[in-house]
């Protein structure tokens, strides 16, 4: 599938006066795909329903009376399908132009429409885990968290907006560059150096938040103190003397060679439980 | 206190059935964030809310749902384990035990959402076969709300009813020295979820800013909203400079 075909089946259908798509149809997919694309997530087809749910007004506006063109247009969205929710909009929008061709151009085979969501499904799920998951959210839970810790309620309100804002913005963006400019050009925007510099800017601010949290968010020091010759000498002021936070920062590198390693998550909660309870108990943490 | 308890059942019914996915992102993946304050503003202590919301917050805040599979449930452990640790009014430290214990156990229920809702994607595809479009809504959205009621909502209502006042009598039983060591482990365990969050976000070339990041709130005890801003404008120069790097590649 290159561009010209793309573009040369659009032009054909508008010039045929096939029954063409309304910005509405096209909103009311997109926002039937970014609030039920996931509701009925399931093992078989895993977004499968949601994404043949997104293409329901698609699907009613070309095929209005006709029983025949639904059915096996929901039978094509009905298929397996997983992608990241707000980048993935791009492909519901691809895939719609590619619907409004295809009730026209019996040329656009199932094939091609299928074969779309295919090749872009997990390169978008990709990019979109690591932006969405790893960057946005951990940069804007990082804040709410350090504002609600200090008792303040934009905390939560901040993290609940700022995230709602980037979800809708950035899949209605999609959608619609998807719908207007095809697979071609979305891939070219996920090959294209953008992309990579925009991810690494986000993890550099991502990471020295992470730096920041270590320090204010893993509370445990040391309660230690002894009288030697008369004096009494507080472990937690000489460590802090050295480097202020070393022992939450201690605790962060311990935990985080292990999770690298891959031991499991409950054995590394149980060990921690074991060295709270048994470090406190010795009068060593707390 | 029934009242209280259905609300939060409900909150973690619709969480994993009809929510709107653009609202998951913050009140399914912030799951103990906003319980914090919902619990507060019921329990009439927002302040006590907000930082038992943030406390376990920072321990799930590096379990992602990539994949489907996760380790703990932060959506239970946020909903059920906060509002019956804050009825209970115990010490947020304590809080992060008794939520990632619930989310731990809470984990069979996802698994098992996904496979029972496989269910109807057949009966979808009968209502596909007829051209019924309405039909795709109904299983999409409307079926999955019985099972996700069976399996969130029932549980969660038993375990926040009855489960608050024998937290608050274990309380009294539970000897000092364990108490003191669980707030110990509750001061340890945001240690992991910051571990996992630097998995995802690890790069060598990167690490200079997490050392940034670490002394301008160790030495400098700036609060991590102005680190965020210093940050944010670092961000903005590699840009910068990379996408002219780029343009000449």
């Amino acid at each position: 599938m290159t561009t010209t075909k793309e573009v040369n089946a659009a032009t054909e259908t508008k010039d045929s006066g096939g029954v063409r798509l309304r910005k509405e149809d096209l909103t009311k997919s997109w926002l039937r795909w970014v609030t039920f694309g996931q509701a009925g997530y399931n093992y078989e087809r895993m977004q499968g329903l949601g994404f043949c749910h997104s293409m329901k007004p698609i699907i009613e506006r070309l095929y209005p009376n006709d029983k025949q063109g639904r059915s096996s247009a929901m039978k094509r969205h009905l298929t397996y399908y997983n992608t990241e929710n707000n980048w993935g909009a791009a492909i519901a929008g691809i895939v719609a132009s590619m619907e409004e061709d295809r009730a026209s151009d019996p040329s656009i085979n199932d094939e091609a429409i299928n074969g779309v969501k295919m090749a872009l499904m997990g390169p978008l799920a990709g990019i979109g885990d690591t932006v969405t998951q790893s960057l946005v959210k951990t940069i804007l839970l990082g804040i709410g968290c350090s504002l609600a810790m200090g008792g303040n309620i934009l905390g939560p309100i901040l993290f609940l907006v700022g995230m709602s804002v980037y979800t809708l913005l950035l899949s209605h963006q999609a959608y619609f560059i998807g719908y207007k400019s095809g697979k071609a050009s979305v891939t070219n925007i996920l090959r294209s150096g953008t992309i990579k510099n925009v991810t690494e800017a986000l993890g550099i601010l991502g990471i020295l938040v992470l730096g920041a949290m270590v320090a204010s968010n893993i509370g445990v020091g040391t309660p230690f103190s002894t009288v030697v010759g008369g004096m009494e000498i507080n472990l937690q002021s000489i460590l802090d003397s050295i480097l202020p936070k070393m022992i939450p920062l201690a605790a962060f590198l311990v935990t985080y060679r292990f999770v690298v390693k891959g031991v499991k998550l409950t054995v590394i909660i149980a060990a921690m439980f074991i060295v709270g309870i048994v470090g406190s108990l010795i009068g060593l943490l707390g | 206190m029934f009242l209280h308890a259905l609300v939060m059942a409900v909150i973690v019914w619709i969480n994993n059935c009809i929510c709107p996915m653009w609202l998951k992102w913050s009140v399914y993946l912030g799951s103990p964030l906003i319980a914090g304050a919902i619990n507060g503003l019921i329990l009439g202590d927002l302040q006590y809310g907000l930082v038992f919301g943030a406390t376990i917050m920072m321990v799930f805040m590096g379990i992602s749902v990539v994949g489907g599979a996760v380790p703990s449930d932060v959506n239970l452990a946020g909903y059920v384990g906060v509002t019956v640790s804050m009825i209970a009014k115990v010490d947020p430290s304590i809080g992060v035990t008794v939520s990632a214990t619930l989310g731990a156990l809470g984990a069979i229920a996802n698994p098992l959402l996904m496979t029972l809702n496989s269910m109807w994607v057949h009966r979808a595809d009968k209502y596909a076969e007829e051209g019924n479009t309405n039909g795709i809504f109904y299983m999409n959205v409307l079926a999955p709300m019985g099972i996700a009621f069976v399996l969130y909502f029932i549980p969660s209502f038993i375990i926040i009813y009855f489960g608050a006042p024998i937290l608050d009598a274990a309380m009294a039983v539970i000897p000092a020295w364990l108490l003191t060591g669980f707030v110990t482990v509750g001061k340890l365990l945001p240690a992991l979820g910051l571990a996992l969050l630097m998995q995802l976000l690890f790069k060598k070339a990167m690490l200079p800013f997490f050392m940034f990041g670490f002394v301008m709130s160790a030495y400098l005890n700036l609060g991590i909203v102005p680190i965020a801003i210093i940050g944010a404008g670092i961000a903005v120069l590699h840009y910068m400079y990379s996408q002219k790097g780029g343009a000449q590649a």
